[in-house]
């Protein structure tokens, strides 16, 4: 399971579609001891939200009016399946993101696959360890990717990217392909029940793309046949062998851990690019986007690519923007508690960036992207360029319940720095520039070819 | 934050807690008085001029641990090292003058106006603070906290906002603690329950510290207390990244 889908599941998981976190759902009837747990954690997530959410609106009545109703049918649920749908039912009835339960099992293979992954930087292994790892991998369920990005458009699954080096580029994969099977199986009844489910929803796009990946990627060392369409005659069958992701996994306490990919280059001499994967890893993500800005300095503009990126701490948001910005004072939003407002405020640094921004977002930029995003082209500071982002923004907080269950839970409402609410509405950008099968086949990112124009132009 | 995580700033205001006890206002004297005598007297607390102290702190339900040093020298300098595995380390120090902070994400930053003001008055641990800073110290009766039977004491300034602070009755050491406090995102409500103690220089001192801010709940435990440590002589000088920062004040 890569580090987008946990970031997604983590995101919309409470939106309904979440079955890749409830692997674990058993209809097995539970002893006294484990349904106790379960009420015990369903107590505990309940006063978690309660004196947590900031609704100032709701009356001590409608709260306890809400507890009724799902406490005694949690203390009646036999089965940890049935428990978990109340507990889903629960947090899905605030129409809310960044509300999620991961069940415990699903949470510690997780946390095991990337372990797993995590395999250091000694790279002189022999034939053997190597292929002795390859056999494990399928037993351990190695964290595995296939390499490619896909998003679902027009309700068909396109590669969007290609990483290179990685297994679908040596298999040969190309943009623009539409991904038709794997391993046999078609894609489109899942898709229609999401699309049906999340109909004029901004999460959407992500929840598909989610669905999409769900679909292709697979355990390190697994193999999948996958069948492409490339818009003419000839179809596409290739046997993709998942690798594990490169890098050292990110950790953050009991957050699932994730791989944070950046990506930097000049695509021309006067335009520079930055592309990062989360919100996360602040120490190397910081670090690399200083080094990109210096590489950067006389150029004309820089475009920073959050599509995809489904966000991670605030204050990473806050710290680029402060590279970026001159003016003391500016915000890029305000989080509201249930007892006080927090401004995000950006610190300029000393030598910021002064030449034009642009940021590229889409259907699958969620949280911090979308508080980054609005932020900076609010105040002025930055140009949108792509299509809607998730409107997945709330600032979260996570913890791990009695019986094992990782409960992630919103605890503050956001609005813009110009008093605009992203959560459930996304950010639109100035330039909407999605991508088209067409244009990917062309070998043209029209998000980025917009970005270019814009920069390059005075 | 997290934040942050969903993730805030933590204040250090842990480390001056012994400060804060000496601080005895004339109002409400008989108490204030009495938490100055049970922690070790005033004596004792004058005796220490310097302070290095050491914790464990967690992120409560999280699942993040780092540590915390910090460096204190009379009548306002500190200097605290926050080390957070996953997110780096949080420096903030007052020279008795500046106030600064070193973050990993958000970069240098001076604080300024009622956040530099609070901070400059964290710093101290000394006894005159308490009527520098306070225009009232008031016992506004009892309470029980968690069981333990308490006069709340607020002391009222309207520098640094009030403070309040529940001393025990059996023990005359303060229980908690709570001040709201203006940081540069915002208005802070902190939570500081004392729940145990340790002895160092003859003074009774926070071991174990509950701290609750917007809900997410803080715990640091200290592993060492140091007085009148040998203090590096450039602890509070400005970093290059700061010094750069406060000549560009200077210019504005």
């Amino acid at each position: 399971m890569t580090n987008f889908k946990i970031t997604a599941i983590l995101l919309v998981g409470a939106l309904g579609f979440s079955c890749a976190a409830g692997a674990s759902d058993t209809e097995e009837t539970l002893s006294a001891e484990l349904r106790a747990l379960n009420v015990e954690s369903f107590e505990a997530a309940w006063t978690t939200i309660r004196e947590n959410h900031w609704d100032r609106e709701k009356t001590e009545d409608e709260w306890t009016e809400l507890y009724q109703d799902y406490e005694p049918r949690i203390v009646e649920a036999e089965t940890y399946a049935a428990y978990l749908t109340v507990l889903r039912e629960l947090i899905n009835s605030f129409e809310q993101s960044h509300f999620s339960i991961i069940s415990s099992d699903v949470y510690e293979s997780i946390v095991a696959s990337v372990d797993a992954a995590d395999t250091g930087e000694d790279a002189e292994t022999s034939e053997a360890d190597d292929a002795a790892e390859s056999d494990d991998a399928e037993e351990e369920g190695l964290l595995g990717i296939s390499g490619m990005d896909v998003r679902v458009l027009d309700g068909r699954v396109i590669v969007t990217g290609v990483q290179p080096n990685s297994a679908a580029a040596e298999t040969g994969v190309k943009r623009g392909w539409e991904v038709l099977t794997v391993d046999g199986e078609s894609l489109d009844e899942t898709l229609s029940e999401i699309s049906e489910s999340f109909e004029d929803k901004p999460v959407l796009e992500l929840t598909l793309h989610r669905a999409a990946l769900n679909w292709i990627d697979g355990d390190a060392g697994t193999s999948k046949t996958i069948e492409f369409s490339d818009q003419t005659e000839i179809d596409h069958t290739v046997t993709v062998t998942m690798t594990e992701p490169e890098g050292t996994p990110y950790r953050l306490g009991i957050f699932p851990p994730a791989f944070v990919t950046i990506e930097t280059e000049k695509i021309s001499p006067t335009v520079g690019y930055f592309a990062f994967s989360l919100f996360l890893d602040p120490l190397r993500v910081m670090q690399s986007f200083e080094k990109a800005l210096d590489s950067f300095r006389e150029c004309d503009g820089i475009i920073i690519d959050v599509r995809g990126n489904g966000g991670g701490l605030p204050l990473v948001a806050t710290g680029i923007a402060g590279w970026l910005s001159e003016e003391k004072k500016h915000i890029l939003g305000t989080m509201i508690t249930k007892d006080t407002e927090l401004k995000m405020v950006i610190n300029p640094r000393l030598n910021p960036y002064r030449g034009k921004v642009a940021v590229l977002i889409d259907g699958s930029s969620a949280s911090a992207s979308e508080i980054f995003a609005a932020g900076l082209r609010d105040i002025g500071r930055a140009r949108i360029f792509g299509s809607r982002t998730a409107g997945a923004v709330l600032p979260a907080r996570f913890k791990r319940l009695p019986n094992g269950d990782f409960f992630y839970y919103p605890f503050a409402n956001y609005v813009s720095s110009k008093g605009d609410r992203l959560e459930g509405v996304g950010v639109y950008p100035d330039e909407h520039s999605p991508h088209t099968q067409t244009d990917l086949l062309n070998g043209r990112d029209n998000a980025l070819e917009a970005a270019r124009l814009w920069i390059e132009t005075d | 934050m997290n934040a942050k995580n969903f993730f805030m700033m933590v204040a250090m205001l842990a480390l001056t807690l012994g400060a804060a006890q000496a601080q005895a206002a004339p109002t409400g004297d008989e108490i204030v008085q009495r938490s100055i005598e049970a922690s070790g007297g005033e004596a004792a607390q004058n005796a220490v001029k310097t302070w290095y102290s050491e914790a464990e702190m967690e992120i409560v339900g999280m699942g993040l641990t780092g540590t915390i040093q910090a460096w204190q020298s009379r009548p306002n300098k500190s200097y605290t090292l926050m080390k957070l595995p996953g997110i780096g380390e949080i420096i903030q120090c007052s020279d008795g003058t500046n106030v600064w902070e070193v973050n990993p994400m958000t970069g240098p930053r001076l604080y300024e106006g009622k956040e530099k003001e609070f901070m400059l008055f964290s710093s101290r641990f000394d006894a005159s603070s308490v009527e520098e800073f306070f225009d009232e110290v008031v016992n506004e009766g009892e309470e029980d906290i968690d069981g333990e039977a308490c006069y709340k004491v607020r002391m009222k300034s309207p520098a640094v906002g009030d403070m309040i602070t529940w001393f025990s009755k059996d023990s005359g050491l303060g229980r908690r603690t709570e001040m709201t406090m203006e940081s540069q995102m915002g208005t802070i409500t902190v939570q500081m329950d004392m729940l145990e103690y340790t002895e160092a220089n003859g003074l009774k001192l926070p071991k174990k510290i509950l701290q609750t801010t917007m809900g997410q709940k803080i715990s640091m435990v200290f592993t060492k207390y140091d007085g009148n440590a040998e203090i590096p002589a450039d602890r509070f000088e400005p970093t290059a990244d700061i010094k750069a920062l406060l000549e560009n004040a200077e210019k504005e």
